[in-house]
């Protein structure tokens, strides 16, 4: 189910106020944080924050541990997070149980644009993860994390397995995470 | 309600080429937008707060506007309000004129409502009745400095409004979250 989140991004005036005098929408970060981020960074030359602010095929390239304390970053994409929840999907998610980072590897992450539609537009994301703990993992939740470039991922989307996947010690599993045609 | 155009605006990744997707302008036709083109036209699909300070005739097909463009429109049309909206049946600007336009946010801690407004003034010889207004975004080719306007939300009125002769009135729309269901 797409968050509050996913509407903000909706919302947000993509041309913006590079003077900031505009209000912007405010998200909620993974970690429960409300945040407005700045139309322009100048840290990034003539980049507009906003221009981030937006469903992508491109990946985050690097692993983080949502179970901790992600620090503002400087990359920009999506990411799949799994959790350990089954609690009934809610459009004001903002977080998973997330599963902590030393228990799994990432081996592969994808995204793809599968479908322009003006109805069936759809993008579809992949991750393949490793159990390297000595336990089993038993993944009920995946998250769509989106990644501005500046602040921290909030989530985007988020979906309740229909059934758990089990992951023993050693073992590979694929996720999957497709989203479009939004109504 | 929002239109369908609301969600692709969420659905279009406006950093590069590799996502784009299609909106239908406000003549119905199917536009492809390819966020990531020359100069400007990664800023091709969205609502800017301001509404514009003029009256454009949306029953003419050669309307252009910047990206980031943002009108309130009327219409005489009286279909229910639906997902799949892209026009409205448009009533002739002739005689109307923007007094002034505005807009107010509310918020509420990640809650926030936009209420955009339209002063108009009307001088025509005949009263006029609205039955219906939208939300008009920008949409365009990234290729190209190409847009036209979107309805991005359209209202369906409790009450019709009469315009008479020599009459001022505000047009409002509210967009904000979602609530929980």
């Amino acid at each position: 189910m797409f968050t509050k989140n996913f509407y903000k991004t909706c919302m947000c005036d993509v041309y913006g106020n590079i003077n900031g005098q505009l209000k912007t929408p405010l998200f909620k970060t993974y970690d429960g944080n409300i945040v407005r981020y700045n139309w322009k960074n100048s840290q990034y030359g003539s980049s507009y924050a906003i221009e981030q602010c937006t469903v992508t095929p491109t990946m985050i390239d690097t692993q983080y541990d949502y179970s901790g304390n992600i620090s503002a970053g400087t990359k920009f994409g999506m990411d799949i997070a799994i959790g350990y929840d089954d609690t009934p999907e809610r459009i004001s998610d903002y977080s998973l149980n997330f599963v902590p980072l030393s228990k799994y590897q990432t081996l592969s992450l994808t995204g793809s644009c599968t479908s322009e539609d003006y109805v069936g537009n759809q993008r579809v994301y992949n991750k393949s993860i490793k159990n390297i703990s000595t336990e089993n993992i038993v993944v009920k939740e995946m998250g769509l994390m989106m990644y501005m470039k500046i602040g921290k991922p909030f989530l985007f989307n988020r979906k309740v397995l229909d059934e758990p996947v089990v992951l023993k010690p050693n073992e590979v599993a694929n996720f999957t995470f497709t989203i479009g045609g939004v109504v | 309600m929002f239109t369908r155009n609301f969600y692709n605006i969420g659905m279009t990744d406006k950093s590069s080429s590799s996502g784009g997707c299609y909106f239908r302008n406000y003549r119905g036709d199917y536009v492809r937008v390819n966020s990531k083109g020359s100069g400007d036209a990664n800023k091709s699909v969205g609502v800017q707060m301001n509404p514009e300070n003029t009256m454009y005739d949306y029953n003419s097909s050669g309307l252009q506007k910047t990206y980031g463009f943002c009108d309130i429109v009327f219409g005489s049309g009286t279909n229910e309000e639906s997902l799949e909206d892209c026009t409205l049946q448009y009533i002739s600007p002739s005689g109307f004129s923007s007094v002034s336009i505005g807009y107010d946010v509310t918020e509420n801690g990640e809650d926030f409502v936009i209420s955009r407004y339209k002063i108009i003034k009307y001088t025509g010889s005949d009263p006029v009745t609205i039955t219906e207004i939208g939300l008009m975004g920008g949409v365009g080719n990234g290729s190209s400095n190409y847009y036209k306007p979107m309805l991005v939300y359209r209202k369906l009125l409790d009450e019709p409004i009469i315009i008479t002769p020599g009459m001022t009135f505000t047009l409002t729309i509210d967009v904000g979250t979602p609530v929980e269901e």
